[in-house]
């Protein structure tokens, strides 16, 4: 288990206080590392909890840091809001060196909480626990009409887009139009 | 009512991709049906079903065959013209669409029709998942009340067609109206199955004598002659209830084919209705036929060397 623990920045984290991994430790001592999202909260992970993640497992790979440098140098994860890091951080901590079952019914039903939780497990390639999110995704339509889909997923008709279109190239020209004007006044 | 959303398209592509691969069919052919950008992308996954079914009913249905035990249909429900004079065109807009599925009990499902005709319906179901076999476009005629189809062009993608007059007695314009299908279609399937569908000799030996077929299948009431076969091209030939042809004339076809005549052919069945028990030297005579096994089973060769079993049943 990991535990998580209020930090300041990813420069100077405070230290975490962390519960013991496991009551039965292991032969060979576990190593951990520590990720900290946008909220500064530093969570304590171990290798093989952060092997779900490729692009996690891919940096720590060749490190081999001491505890101490690991504790030093947090994982900043600017761009994942503390909470959903938690979740994710959860997730792995709950399927480390686990045979990833079919279904998964711990995720999220805030539908904004489960769009960010999309986008910060395609980001660290955690790759069952994105088929998860996609399935949840996939079920909020389950025997939906077309109607219905645009409705619930937000999309917009052919004709809406070919306007936000025109609108986007309108405004892109336009500013443009500004820059240009903007240089040849600072040429005089 | 829907009260909460999720803002698909702020999403990268490629997840978006990954949300529809975890979909049913049913999800995958409603989500084609949101916006060009949605059917393109369920398009690109080339996800494979058995075979689409089109039939020209009382309405028109769309079948989609996804495996042995699941398939989902849909009627689509055309416009009654009102003076009952002018036949409802495949450029009419459906008036709902009513889906069906072996596997979707319980939900009342009639759609709109989403902004397609009749033509584009058929074009975009056709088109979105990949097909172990062709596409069958079955035509009911007596049924079905729609004008001729003009989706040669558009559609290539159809290899096999059926023509099945409903009637035991079909009117001048039902035949003619078969015929125009035919006439239209013939040139780029290649599989034909024609039921009860009269076919006048002009027409047989300039339409379907002149086709590339692979496989003709012509059922009862088809009224085919021998000089009419001898005019054909075709790879399989199956001809079910005929009267019209005799031993004496399969007896000549043989010999014909033994001298280098239909050198695409490679399975022939024809099976004919007869109150006399069939004297099968008549039809073996002058052929070399060779016996093998005890099931009236005769081996012959043509000239260039190809072989060809042949299989003699009868039944009371």
């Amino acid at each position: 288990m990991s535990s998580t623990e209020q930090g300041t920045s990813s420069a100077a984290p405070a230290e975490p206080t962390t519960a013991p991994e496991s009551a039965a430790a292991p032969e060979v001592p576990e190593s951990f590392y520590y990720v900290h999202g946008k909220d500064k909260v530093v969570h304590k992970v171990s290798a093989g909890a952060l092997q779900h993640s490729a692009l996690i497992h891919g940096m720590i790979s060749n490190l081999g840091y001491t505890e101490e440098q690991a504790k030093a140098n947090p994982f900043p994860f600017e761009n994942i809001d503390g909470d959903i890091l938690q979740m994710v951080v959860d997730w792995c901590n709950q399927h480390k060196g686990k045979p990833t079952p079919p279904e998964d019914t711990n995720l999220p039903k805030q539908k904004e909480k489960l769009f960010d939780l999309v986008l910060a497990v395609n980001y660290l390639e955690i790759k069952e626990l994105l088929t998860y999110c996609c399935k949840q995704v996939a079920m909020m339509v389950k025997g939906k009409s077309p109607e219905e889909i645009r409705e619930i997923w937000m999309i917009p008709t052919d004709a809406e887009d070919e306007a936000a279109e025109k609108e986007a190239k309108k405004r892109a020209g336009k500013e443009a139009a500004g820059e240009t004007a903007a240089a040849a006044g600072d040429a005089k | 009512m829907i009260n909460q959303r999720f803002p698909i398209c702020r999403l990268p592509d490629d997840i978006c991709l990954e949300v529809i691969k975890t979909m049913d069919h049913y999800e995958m052919i409603s989500y084609s049906f949101v916006s060009k950008k949605a059917y393109a992308m369920v398009k690109s996954l080339r996800v494979s079903i058995v075979y689409n079914a089109i039939e020209m009913k009382e309405l028109t249905e769309i079948k989609v065959v996804i495996n042995h035990s699941r398939s989902i249909c849909f009627k689509l429900t055309m416009r009654l013209q009102e003076n009952d004079q002018e036949p409802t065109s495949f450029n009419d807009f459906p008036v709902s669409v009513n889906v069906s599925s072996d596997y979707l009990e319980g939900i009342d499902l009639t759609w709109s029709h989403q902004g397609l005709s009749l033509e584009q319906w058929i074009e975009h179901m056709s088109s979105i998942f990949e097909h172990d076999y062709p596409i069958f476009l079955e035509f009911y005629i007596g049924e079905t009340r729609l004008t001729k189809p003009s989706f040669r062009n558009t559609l290539p993608k159809f290899k096999y067609i059926v023509v099945i007059i409903c009637d035991h007695e079909p009117k001048d314009e039902d035949i003619l109206y078969a015929e125009n299908i035919l006439r239209d279609l013939l040139p780029v399937v290649e599989r034909a199955r024609l039921h009860r569908v009269p076919l006048r000799k002009d027409f047989f030996v300039q339409h379907i004598g002149t086709a590339n077929l692979k496989d003709l299948y012509l059922q009862s009431g088809c009224n085919v002659k021998f000089d009419d076969l001898l005019t054909l091209n075709v790879e399989s030939l199956t001809i079910e209830g005929t009267r019209s042809i005799s031993l004496r004339d399969l007896n000549r076809l043989f010999k014909l084919w033994i001298k280098g005549s239909f050198p695409k052919l490679n399975h022939l069945w024809i099976e004919m209705k007869t109150i006399i028990k069939p004297d099968w030297n008549v039809l073996l005579k002058g052929l070399k036929a060779k016996e093998v096994g005890d099931h009236k089973a005769f081996i012959i060769k043509t000239c260039r060397a190809v072989r060809a079993e042949i299989f003699l049943h009868y039944a009371d």
